[in-house]
């Protein structure tokens, strides 16, 4: 069977907005406002703030730069002067006084007129300095006499010296020399050398960084 | 639309809204990234600020130093000679020469390095010259205490007088003597910026103290060299030489000489300790310190003599060091005790002094020591005048008249009188046999002496108005 409605259209009851359509639009729009709601929320909300907070920070530190431009002058002017200092002290310190060691070296040889002791002299007498080694001092020594102990006696003088902490002695060796032009004709002739340490110590300077490879 | 179906229509609706709420899902997802990406930036601007201010608050700490170091570095590269002083260096070795007395034969400059750019540029020289060892070492020295930094970095000599008639100066031998001198030359304009701080002035005088002190640490380390003091050249073979003729003593005879002089300075030096004691008498201290100075009056007519007789290095060093330096301090000692005694506001000997010296002249008298009380008398002589309202001047009256007794005394002693024989008469005058002739009692045998009485055993006379005996 079929059935025609012939009520016009508007009264038609089939026409009217169905109650699930209505609900479903009500909650459709509900979510959808929340959603854009929210959205607007972060945008205009969150975000604008943390983008105002940025500003205000930026601010800060462009205030800030100039001072901080200022340090790093300052920074680098303190580390070249004080590189300029330390060389310039490096370079007072580098230096032995070697007058103060020649009046030394000749008490020990004189030994206030201590005959008994020994009786030295020096032949030659040249010093080399190394800065990284430190100064050397090599001389050709003599003793009168024959009797070792004199030379023993020589060298516990020099390391009894005002510089005897200082160097590094080589070991007693020793020829016999006889000169009869000379009385008594007998001495002991010896090397001798003295090490000093280095007056400035080097300290070791850093590795440099391994360089980054270069980009093709 | 309208025959939409409702299921048609539901499904647009509620997909419409899914997309738009995904839509805005997505937008939020989107924005809190922007957020935290800003958080992040916010987040590292704010470190950079802490840093900053960190930097920030360094900033007077480091204007301090960069001070310091700025006012320092114009100091300590005073030492380093610019090319100017350089030139004046060259004109200082001139002086240094003639002030030590080397001769020199050249002054070499090595290769220098290019330093473009550096701060710091080694120079050196090679300088050659033929010295005695204390005319090198004096050199040496005027080099070493030069108010700009240069360092002897090498040297080297080579001893002379192994030859028969090789020169000498000042009787001493030359050597060959070869220096390296190395000095740094500044250039303090090389690179870098100086930066502009505020006040500089105002903060470099508030900073002067630390500048100070911190400017001791380039303090250049000097010597002075105490030249020979008698110490043999160490560079010389102290030996005799059998094949040259030596003129003068022997070492046998130098060695005697020596001797005798360290003796002497010996007996001196406990001489003057004696008189440094607390324990001995005024009257001893006049005669140690009338022998000290004697005896170093008498070493000195003789001293220059002797020691030009001390040809032996080793017999000079130990007259330097036994002889001259102990008489020298010897001498320094007497001075300074000299300058340090106080100015005495009285001239006069104190009472206490004066009694003493009374009663010792009385008791030296008494025991027939004649001699010291006049020697104790006429220490202190010049002490002695008191004037009549002082109450000392009954003592010096009493010390003067034991003193012309003793002078008396002695003079009496010191006459020729030879008593020959007596003659004693218990009833009149007795006379007496002198040198030869005879006097009676009450006759003057010359103008100030007279003979008083004759008895067996001694005869009394009156000498310059003094009682005195003279026994048989």
């Amino acid at each position: 069977m079929i059935r025609i409605n012939l009520l016009p259209a508007e009264l038609r009851r089939g026409n009217r907005l169905p109650t699930k359509v209505l609900a479903a639009a009500l909650g459709a729009a509900l979510a959808t406002s929340a959603s854009i709601g929210w959205f607007g929320l972060v945008w205009f909300g969150d975000l604008a703030a943390a983008e105002g907070k940025l500003l205000s920070v930026e601010a800060r530190l462009g205030d800030r730069e100039k001072k901080v431009a200022y340090v790093d002058l300052l920074e680098a002017n303190q580390k070249d002067y004080a590189t300029r200092v330390q060389t310039i002290l490096d370079i007072g310190k580098s230096r032995r006084v070697w007058s103060k060691f020649l009046d030394e070296l000749i008490d020990v040889v004189n030994n206030n007129g201590d005959a008994e002791r020994h009786i030295a002299w020096i032949d030659s007498l040249s010093v080399k300095g190394d800065p990284k080694k430190g100064a050397a001092v090599t001389m050709q020594c003599s003793v009168q006499g024959e009797e070792q102990d004199r030379l023993a006696n020589f060298h516990d003088d020099l390391e009894a010296a005002p510089f005897g902490k200082e160097v590094t002695r080589s070991d007693p060796v020793w020829k016999r020399d006889d000169d009869k032009a000379r009385l008594p004709p007998v001495s002991l002739r010896f090397p001798l050398t003295l090490q000093f340490q280095p007056t400035v110590k080097e300290v070791p300077k850093a590795k440099p960084a391994p360089k980054a490879p270069a980009k093709k | 639309m309208a025959n939409w179906t409702q299921k048609k229509l539901l499904v647009t609706i509620g997909g419409s809204a899914l997309g738009l709420c995904l839509m805005a899902g997505g937008g939020i997802y989107y924005t809190m990234g922007l957020v935290s990406d800003v958080e992040t930036q916010v987040t590292q601007k704010e470190e950079a600020v802490a840093a900053a201010e960190a930097k920030i608050k360094r900033t007077a700490g480091l204007e301090r130093d960069v001070i310091i170091l700025r006012e320092n570095l114009d100091d300590y590269v005073k030492v380093l000679p610019n090319t100017k002083d350089l030139t004046a260096f060259v004109r200082m070795l001139d002086q240094f020469d003639r002030q030590s007395g080397i001769q020199s034969t050249g002054l070499v400059q090595k290769a220098r390095r290019d330093g473009k750019g550096e701060r710091f540029t080694p120079i050196e020289y090679t300088y050659e010259m033929t010295a005695t060892l204390w005319q090198c070492m004096k050199f040496m020295n005027l080099i070493e205490n030069f108010e700009r930094f240069v360092s002897i970095t090498e040297f080297s000599i080579q001893a002379g007088g192994e030859k028969k008639g090789e020169d000498t100066r000042e009787g001493d031998v030359v050597h060959k003597v070869k220096l390296t001198l190395q000095t740094y030359a500044y250039n303090g304009k090389s690179e870098g910026k100086d930066v502009v701080i505020a006040d500089y002035d105002t903060q470099r005088d508030l900073l002067h103290e630390v500048i100070w002190k911190r400017r001791q640490a380039i303090r250049l380390d000097r010597y002075n060299h105490r030249g020979a003091q008698g110490r043999r050249d160490i560079l010389i073979d102290p030996r005799e030489r059998g094949d040259l003729r030596v003129d003068g003593p022997s070492q046998a005879e130098q060695r005697a000489v020596l001797e005798r002089y360290i003796g002497e300075v010996t007996r001196l030096r406990e001489m003057h300790l004696k008189i440094k004691k607390q324990d001995t008498t005024l009257f001893e201290q006049y005669s140690l310190e009338k022998g000290l100075k004697d005896g170093l009056e008498k070493m000195a007519s003789t001293l220059d003599t002797d020691a030009s007789r001390l040809s032996y290095a080793l017999y000079r060093l130990r007259w330097a060091k036994e002889v001259v330096t102990p008489l020298d301090e010897l001498r320094g000692q007497i001075d300074a005790v000299a300058k340090a005694q106080p100015v005495k506001t009285d001239p006069y000997l104190p009472q206490k002094e004066m009694q003493q010296l009374v009663a010792e002249m009385a008791a030296d008298c008494s025991s027939g020591q004649l001699e010291q009380a006049k020697n104790r008398y006429d220490a202190v002589a010049g002490r002695m005048t008191v004037p009549s309202g002082d109450p000392r001047h009954e003592l010096a009256v009493a010390a003067k008249s034991w003193h012309v007794k003793a002078t008396t005394a002695l003079d009496f002693k010191g006459l020729d009188l030879r008593v020959q024989g007596v003659v004693v008469n218990r009833e009149g005058r007795s006379g007496v046999l002198l040198n030869g002739e005879t006097y009676e009692e009450g006759e003057y045998v010359s103008d100030d002496l007279l003979v008083k009485m004759v008895e067996e055993e001694q005869v009394w006379f009156v000498f310059r108005g003094l009682t005195l005996v003279r026994t048989m």
